[in-house]
């Protein structure tokens, strides 16, 4: 039974049609699957009694011959996408308790393709992390972590429960949200696929904002076409979002093919960092030749900005969720202190219903808005945004996609840096420069360090060349062979 | 001159007034929500209006226009690019905890509103700025309940802040300005200006000096919902600046609130929180870029403006700058104005649509649309008096009677046979009559008592019950007096 | 630039998040961390970069003016931790 677990989309999309198997067989599966494997703490909340409802109807759906592009499949949505009746925490205390009364419109869209929600995946407080660690609910596990190894590693954040969860085939797919590498980043550390789109591709009508001219949702899967599946079924445009982006969205899937011929990759110096993993550097060679052995050109490239993006986007993130976590004040929904005057009630309210990473990013984010400072920092900051932005402007002018290491390190174990943000700040070091810009970008697994971890290929494209990424990125899977060889340690 | 008075006429007051109007449309800035005032708590109230998780703003369309559109009555520069900035403070009625307004640049610049001075001089007050912003929520304390209540009907309804240069210096003339803004909004129907239900609210900033001094230190006054609230908290407030100034105290930069009931002015209770409002560009906003054509097709398409109206009825009808003033203060009794005059005498016209007509007007609380009386048959009724069929006395009984059942005139006139008498011989008759019951009055008159000739008129008038057609009862009266 | 105990109390005031004496020490030390790590910003010249409005090179979309929302009280009210009638309660507001 478990064996259709590790089915892709694809291929549990042809079983469906074929009738090897029901959507009520697949859910129940991956229900056994999920009660087994609770040690990693990849779910919030469980969706299993209408995920099971919603299967029957999907099959008499494909018995009618009426099947929609993912009917049937089940998957599992990050806790900060609202979904309508489900509990949505963006895994905070202050949202312990909120049953959103509408439904995200990815969220939507992904109902209307005829998938199954399994559950609310586990996630950073609020998005904001990079290891899992700051949920209120507790870390997720990661389930790769060195043989032998008894500590358990991060998988990653903030969508890390999505990344367990397809890793650990808790699922077909997962979507996530990357506000600064909180797709690729996890994905990477999971050795799973993780796409970003360009920023404006899918609304962010009903995900619990983090930081607004940053956050973008994107799929997390187990293989290239099946984001492509996903992508296909999440993208488009969104009037109930002023900054979702009016454009035909392509047919992915058919984007697919594994070609790289005549293409030009640009190798951007300043992503080569003098304290990255040595097997990331030898990786990331190997990958240089495979460019060539697959016909396509290498073009050593610089974006001279790229070290101010990481302080340069701790400005901007905090500064905008300070704003964006104001109306979390415990009157109208969530968690609640009560106080002797309105004042107390915010405070005592706000003071309990955060974390600590979320509190820090909230007083930075006043900072730098704060009188005096404005300047100093916030406009500085983007002001060096545009730099940014126009390096990457430049560079496209010559080549069409750039190729980077998705982070500088595979997964560390929990708790080696929790206390010390900046260090944890350095796990987004080489994926926040495309959110800064707005670009697209993806990341799969490329191999494994001397640990046996996984680690991730970046690829970053050109606006709303998504299509290109997928081309790409399906080379290099094919290419990389990446074996999941991971043993099941975690389930009961 | 007492010394008091003496330095208190050296002081000079300087007001700025922040008027936030009430922008007219269907639905809110971002929401698709209704806009209607006057409903139940809470039941206005979108998703995006209470601020829940992951909710987005969306501009409306109409109401960018109006903003333009006032932009335009007053006379002011159309910003082609205009951003949206957050403005962050935590209060009850806030539920974002932040209010989408405009900060740095805004969609209107600097424009002006021309001020008529009961001198008849002109007044010219800058307009510094105008930009939209969402209106907050309202909060209900009950003085029985340690608790408020909060109703989010009004969040999120756009608001058009319009700010003043501070170049108003009296009482009076901030009252002008409110009333001229207030005509100049109704005109453009960008707001209907009802202060009492909130739909214009005016912030009054306050300062004084001695003449040829530096700026002194301003309070600003919240949130105050009549003129005459604005003009007695004017008054209040720059007493009480001068006061502590002579008396060698400071001015404190500081919040106020009016209290209408004494007529004071206090600091406001709540914490000041340093005003340190983080405003930065909302990221879930682009910026509002306009085109000029579009922007074109809103000035062509403007109605006229009270200013170009007043001129044209000085032109046009050759009526007194202050009649015309009066008649185009408020739009519909310009048009009432305007359908009246048609084929008639516009100074008649106008002095009984400012006279009499207004006078039973506000005798019975009643508006232009909600009489009984027509611009038509007001029409008919100054015809009635032109053609010399009634006397002005008898129009006012006649006007009267058409207010209380909405009858025509003529037929008013006919039924009470009011019609003006023009019989040259009945009259004399009359006359004649009335002469040789007060001959001693007449020898008076002729002795040169000329004052006694309104007594002789008097008693032609009572005599025929007012409907002697005065211009022959004169000229019969002159005749026969003069002929000794 | 390093942070000092007052700041991140002011701003944790005007942030509306109380904090425990501990917490406060916490972040005084964690935010001058950070705040010296942006530092490094000041190495670039921007003065003559406009700041970036926004990666999006369309404009705003604009919709029209029409009711598209029904009343909603029920669902607005519902997660709300203390509501009387039709009203959010919360502790008296003096103005």
């Amino acid at each position: 039974m478990s064996l259709i677990n590790d089915l892709t989309i694809s291929q549990a999309r042809k079983g469906l049609v074929e009738k090897k198997f029901s959507a009520e067989e697949l859910v129940e599966s991956f229900i056994t699957e999920i009660e087994s494997s609770k040690k990693l703490n990849s779910y919030i909340s469980y969706n299993f009694e209408s995920a099971i409802k919603e299967a029957k109807k999907s099959d008499i759906r494909i018995a009618k011959g009426d099947a929609r592009d993912l009917e049937g499949i089940p998957i599992a949505i990050k806790d900060l996408f609202c979904t309508k009746g489900i509990k949505t925490t963006a895994a905070s205390k202050m949202l312990y308790n909120f049953v959103p009364p509408y439904e995200s419109t990815v969220t939507q869209n992904l109902l209307n393709a005829g998938s199954i929600f399994l559950g609310k995946t586990n996630l950073d407080e609020f998005a904001m992390g990079s290891s899992n660690e700051t949920s209120f609910f507790g870390p997720c596990i990661n389930p790769w972590k060195p043989i032998k190894e008894v500590h358990n590693y991060v998988p990653g954040g903030s969508s890390g429960g999505s990344a367990v969860a397809v890793s650990a085939n808790l699922c077909l797919g997962a979507i996530g949200t990357d506000t600064g590498g909180s797709i690729r980043q996890p994905a990477s550390f999971c050795g799973i696929i993780g796409l970003k789109p360009t920023y404006g591709r899918c609304s962010r009508w009903g995900i619990v904002a983090f930081a607004s001219s940053l956050d973008q949702a994107g799929p997390m899967t187990r293989t290239v076409e099946d984001a492509a599946i996903l992508l296909n079924n999440m993208a488009g445009y969104d009037s109930k979002d002023s900054t979702s982006v009016n454009k035909v969205v392509p047919n992915f899937e058919k984007s697919i093919l594994k070609n790289i011929n005549k293409l030009k990759f640009g190798i951007p110096k300043e992503y080569n960092l003098e304290d990255s993993n040595p097997e990331v550097k030898n990786l990331w060679e190997k990958g240089i030749n495979l460019i060539r052995q697959g016909g396509g050109e290498v073009v050593d490239i610089s974006l001279p900005h790229t070290k101010y993006a990481l302080p340069s986007y701790y400005i901007i993130a905090p500064a905008e969720a300070s704003s964006n976590l104001s109306r979390y004040d415990g009157v109208r929904y969530g968690h609640r202190v009560d106080g002797g005057s309105l004042e107390e009630l915010y405070e005592n309210t706000r003071g309990d219903g955060f974390g600590d990473e979320v509190k820090r990013r909230i007083l930075i984010g006043t900072y730098v808005l704060s009188a005096g400072y404005y300047d100093a920092y916030y406009i500085k900051a983007q002001k060096i945004r545009t730099l940014i932005y126009k390096d990457f402007e430049n560079v496209f002018k010559d080549i069409d996609v750039i190729f980077t290491p998705t982070t500088p390190n595979s997964a560390f174990p929990i708790d080696a840096k929790i206390d010390d943000p900046i260090s944890m700040y350095m796990n987004d070091l080489l994926t926040v420069p495309a959110n800064m810009a707005g670009l697209p970008a993806i990341s799969i697994p490329s191999g494994k360090d001397n640990k046996g971890l996984p680690l991730g290929f970046q690829f970053i494209g050109k606006p709303f060349d998504e299509s290109g990424l997928l081309n790409v990125a399906s080379y290099f899977e094919e290419v990389c062979e990446f074996s999941d060889n991971k043993d099941e340690w975690w389930k009961s | 001159m007492s010394s008091t008075l003496e330095k208190s006429a050296n002081w000079e007051i300087i007001i700025g007034l922040e008027v936030h109007a009430q922008v007219v449309s269907k639905s809110k800035l971002f929401s698709g929500m209704s806009t209607t005032f006057g409903a139940e708590p809470n039941t206005q109230v979108s998703f995006v209006d209470a601020a829940f998780p992951g909710m987005l703003p969306v501009i409306n369309k109409f109401c960018v226009e109006q903003a333009v559109r006032t932009g335009i009555g007053l006379k002011a520069k159309i910003n082609l690019e205009s951003v949206f900035d957050r403005k962050n403070y935590f209060y009850a009625d806030l539920p974002a905890g932040y209010q989408i307004s405009q900060f740095e640049n805004p969609i209107v610049g600097k424009g002006h509103v021309i001020l008529d001075m009961p001198d008849g001089k002109i007044r010219k007050i800058g307009i510094t700025r105008l930009h939209l912003e969402q209106d907050a929520g309202k909060s209900i304390h009950d003085s029985n309940s340690v608790n408020s209540y909060i109703d989010l009907n009004r969040s999120g309804i756009a608001l058009m802040e319009i700010v003043s240069e501070p170049d108003l210096r009296t009482s009076e003339e901030a009252g002008l300005f409110l009333k001229k803004l207030r005509t100049i909004l109704r005109y453009l129907g960008t707001c209907d200006g009802n202060m009492e239900q909130g739909s214009m609210r005016a912030d009054v900033n306050v300062s004084v000096r001695r003449y040829g001094e530096e700026l002194g230190t301003r309070c600003e006054i919240k949130n105050v919902n009549s003129i005459r609230f604005v003009q007695q908290a004017i008054e209040y407030e720059s007493k009480r600046q001068i006061k502590e100034i002579e008396s060698g105290n400071k001015i404190v930069q500081e919040t106020r609130l009016f209290d209408p009931k004494i007529f004071e002015t206090r600091p406001m209770r709540s914490k000041e929180e340093s005003h340190d409002y983080r405003y930065f560009p909302d990221p879930d906003l682009l910026p509002l870029k306009l085109n000029e054509n579009w922007v074109n097709q809103i000035i062509k398409s403007l109605p006229e403006l009270p200013d170009e109206r007043k001129q044209r009825f000085c032109d046009e009808f050759k009526l007194s700058i202050y009649d015309s003033g009066l008649l185009v203060d408020d739009k519909e009794t310009a048009d009432f104005f305007e359908k009246v005059v048609l084929n008639r005498d516009p100074k008649l016209v106008a002095n009984i649509v400012l006279g009499d007509f207004f006078g039973y007007l506000n005798k019975l609380g009643q508006t232009i649309n909600n009489s009984k009386v027509s611009s038509d048959s007001l029409g008919e009724l100054i015809d009635l008096i032109s053609d010399n069929v009634i006397s002005g006395r008898i129009s006012k009984e006649v006007l009267e009677i058409m207010f209380n059942t909405g009858q025509n005139p003529l037929e008013i006139v006919e039924e009470k046979s009011l019609k003006q008498n023009s019989n040259v011989d009945e009259l004399e008759k009359i006359i004649d009559a009335i002469l040789e019951v007060n001959k001693e009055k007449v020898t008076e008159y002729r002795a040169g008592k000329e004052k006694l000739f309104g007594f002789f008129i008097g008693q032609v008038m009572k005599k025929t019950e007012g409907k002697a057609n005065p211009q022959i009862v004169n000229e019969i009266l002159i005749k026969k007096l003069n002929n000794k | 630039m390093t942070i000092e105990r007052k700041t991140v109390e002011k701003i944790s005031s005007l942030a509306k998040i109380k904090l425990k004496d501990k917490e406060t020490s916490e972040l005084t030390n964690d935010l001058s961390q950070i705040m010296e790590w942006i530092d490094q910003l000041n190495q670039i010249d921007t003065k003559n970069t406009p700041p970036l409005t926004g990666v999006i090179q369309t404009n705003l979309y604009q919709r029209e003016d029409l009711i598209s929302e029904d009343k909603k009280l029920e669902e607005i009210l519902k997660n709300s931790p203390e509501t009387t009638e039709s009203f959010f309660v919360v502790p008296r507001v003096v103005d």
